[in-house]
């Protein structure tokens, strides 16, 4: 199933990307308290938008590449018990055999 | 503030909305394929993955966002933001006083009961515990009140569409009304779970701004306050039963009418709140979804309320006959006033998410009442699941029409918003009583809730129409409102515990998990084991419902106390 952070962190860098470029493409100026800044609120915004998303698909990325990692540690687990249970089988063999074949002769 | 003039939609402002269209057509379509049955569609699996019936599993946090989000419609973000702008910071009641205190006994108290029964929907859980025609009178209810509720923000969609682009109202609601059906028929509740959390962050970052250049604007809380005309404008509760006070309320009516009856009766009640609540994926998700949606509602204030302030600064002559701008335009005209192109197209979009996700959250809540409560019960009983599924999706669609035609009526009444509080308070407020005397006295008996409900929802009528002639005065219409809540909650109250004396209340082997402390007979010795079971897999004492609704309700008293 669709994991939500996807949508939530693509969108994000879309939209951050489209406003921190557009605001600095055409730069403006606001006033504060403080007095008057030479910032666009545009790109400051923009860019926390677009690490937001960047944090978001990242962190989306790594609990699937976890979960793909505790998949083939699964596997490989199972795999070795299924070639542990094998060698156990081939040593238990070559001792019944004799016996087998000890009986067979009498 | 800043700019010269009010800004006007650019290019850039139409392409951001135009993005934020296509993801949530998206995710609509994407979700499409993972809705097999009815529950998938009308209740996004309600935790059957862990069974195998069903494939949906949504995180807590995504159901808590959603919880938050669907809550986060026109009456929240523009209305708040008008009330702020009326009223002052005392707005901020309606989340300190009337929201996280609720959302916590909703968490640790009344979700066991909800989630452990197994029921549908709320008006289910009233069938259970007492009988048929008290789930009928709800369901009816609830219904006309979703669509209602769904049109409005419909409406309030279009008026921003119309005020700001210039869009036709009748395109704009078209347009709107389309959009939502899309991606709720395709997607159904896990569709709407999933926009309503991207709706959240999109809210977030498009309203924050906003209180944040404000802020830079006048440097401190203390001069907002001091830019502000009256005293009772900045604080809490200094003003309250005074002349003062600009919401006009007593101590009484606002701790009992907000604090208690109506904000219990919508956080404990509604179900188009616990519905999300019950998408999680087990009790413990299920009871942390208010916990998780109660950390971030107790900083709404800072979105909503602070920019009604701002703008009432910005704009003295706003509400008042020497404009054509209400108080509803808080919001839109602090945007056009603060935020440049591209900001501006994101304020918008947050505007149009919040609107939609209140939408598409009434939409899905009665397309699962209807369905369930209505069409299973009266009309088509033992169907198959394809079939509910396809009424559910038609149940849909018929809700959107009927909300586009609840979207004109609200165009015919300018002061429907109001009247929609009203209407709040006539059926919440007497349900609270029922709910909270089926819960924790067992006593009640299925023809008391019964009266109860119909004598308390028939007082707050009578008690509007006394305020209508003139009988009862109140100095604002939202005291009026906080008011006949009370009256309606304890109608409700006496009436259904004196009925329930009268008649026979149901055997107590009906009542297993319905009430408090009613055990199913025989359990004990289940109980003890699956209590083994589950102390296991407990969470630590800091991540229980408990612990972390005290934390909240101490950040709560916390703030009150710094806004006094």
């Amino acid at each position: 199933m669709l994991d939500v952070r996807y949508p939530i962190g693509y969108l994000f860098l879309i939209l951050g990307i489209i406003l921190a470029g557009y605001g600095y493409a055409n730069p403006a100026t606001f006033n504060t308290a403080g007095g008057p800044l030479p910032l666009n609120i545009d790109v400051p915004w923009g860019i926390l938008m677009f690490l937001f998303g960047l944090a978001t698909v990242s962190v989306s990325k790594l609990d699937e590449v976890r979960a793909l990692e505790a998949l083939s540690l699964q596997e490989t687990i199972k795999e070795t018990a299924k070639e542990a249970e094998k060698e156990t089988e081939r040593e238990s063999a070559p001792e019944g055999k004799p016996d087998t074949e000890n009986n067979s002769d009498t | 503030m800043d700019k010269a003039g009010p800004t006007s939609p650019q290019l850039i402002d139409y392409l951001v909305v135009l993005v934020y269209f296509i993801f949530v057509l998206g995710v609509g379509f994407k979700l499409k394929k993972n809705m097999h049955t009815a529950e998938d569609f009308l209740l996004a699996g309600h935790g059957n993955a862990a069974d195998g019936k069903s494939k949906i599993v949504i995180p807590t946090w995504v159901c808590g966002l959603a919880f938050l989000s669907a809550n986060l419609g026109a009456l929240e973000v523009m209305g708040m933001a008008a009330n702020a702008a009326q009223y002052g910071i005392m707005t901020a009641h309606f989340y300190w006083l009337g929201a996280i205190p609720a959302m916590v006994f909703l968490a640790v108290f009344m979700m066991p009961f909800y989630y452990k029964s197994k029921i549908k929907s709320v008006p289910e859980y009233l069938r259970k515990r007492f009988n048929e025609p008290t789930r009928a009178f709800n369901a009816f209810s609830f219904a006309i009140m979703t669509v209602l509720m769904s049109g409005m923000n419909l409406y309030a969609m279009a008026i921003v569409f119309q005020m700001v682009l210039g869009w036709p109202i009748h395109a704009s609601v078209l347009l709107a009304a389309v959009v939502v059906l899309a991606y709720t028929i395709t997607g159904g509740l896990t569709s709407s779970i999933y926009n309503e959390a991207i709706q959240f962050f999109l809210i977030i970052f498009g309203l924050l701004p906003l209180s944040i250049i404000g802020m830079m604007r006048f440097g401190s809380w203390q001069s907002v306050v001091e830019s502000l005309n009256a005293p009772g404008m900045a604080h809490l509760w200094l003003e309250v039963g005074r002349a003062g006070n600009p919401m006009g309320t007593d101590l009484l009516s606002l701790v009992m009418g907000l604090g208690f009856v109506l904000s219990f009766g919508y956080w404990c009640t509604d179900f188009l709140v616990i519905q999300r609540a019950m998408a999680a994926k087990d009790l413990y998700g299920a009871q942390m979804t208010p916990i998780v949606a109660a950390f971030p509602k107790i900083l709404f204030p800072v979105l909503t309320v602070f920019p009604g302030l701002l703008a009432i600064i910005a704009m003295p002559q706003l509400g008042s006959n020497n404009t054509t701008l209400s108080f509803n335009n808080a919001i839109p005209y602090m945007m056009a006033a603060v935020y440049p192109n591209g900001m501006y197209g994101l304020g918008l979009t947050a505007l149009l998410a919040s609107f939609m996700s209140g939408m598409a959250g009434n939409v899905t809540a009665f397309n699962t009442v209807f369905t369930y409560d209505i069409y299973q019960t009266y009309f088509a009983k033992n169907k198959s699941d394809a079939h509910y599924l396809w009424v559910g999706r038609l149940a849909t669609a018929v809700g959107i029409v009927i909300s586009v035609a609840a979207a004109y009526l609200v165009m015919g009444f300018p002061s429907i918003m109001d009247y929609m509080q009203t209407v709040f308070s006539f059926f919440n407020a007497p349900l609270l009583a029922t709910f909270l005397l089926g819960m924790f006295f067992k006593r009640t008996s299925p023809w008391g809730a019964f009266s109860g409900l119909v004598a308390g929802t028939f007082g707050a009528f009578i008690h509007y129409l006394l305020c209508l002639q003139g009988k009862l005065h109140f100095s604002t219409e939202m005291a009026g409102n906080f008011h006949r809540s009370v009256v309606a909650w304890t109608v409700c109250f006496v009436i259904t515990i004196m009925i329930s004396y009268l008649t026979k209340p149901k055997d107590e082997s009906e009542l297993a998990g319905l009430v408090w402390g009613v055990k199913a007979r025989g359990a004990s010795s289940f109980d003890s084991v699956s209590a083994l079971a589950s102390l296991e897999s407990k969470p630590p004492f800091y991540l229980t419902p408990g612990f972390l609704g005290i934390v909240l309700l101490l950040i709560t008293l916390a703030l009150n106390l710094v806004f006094y």
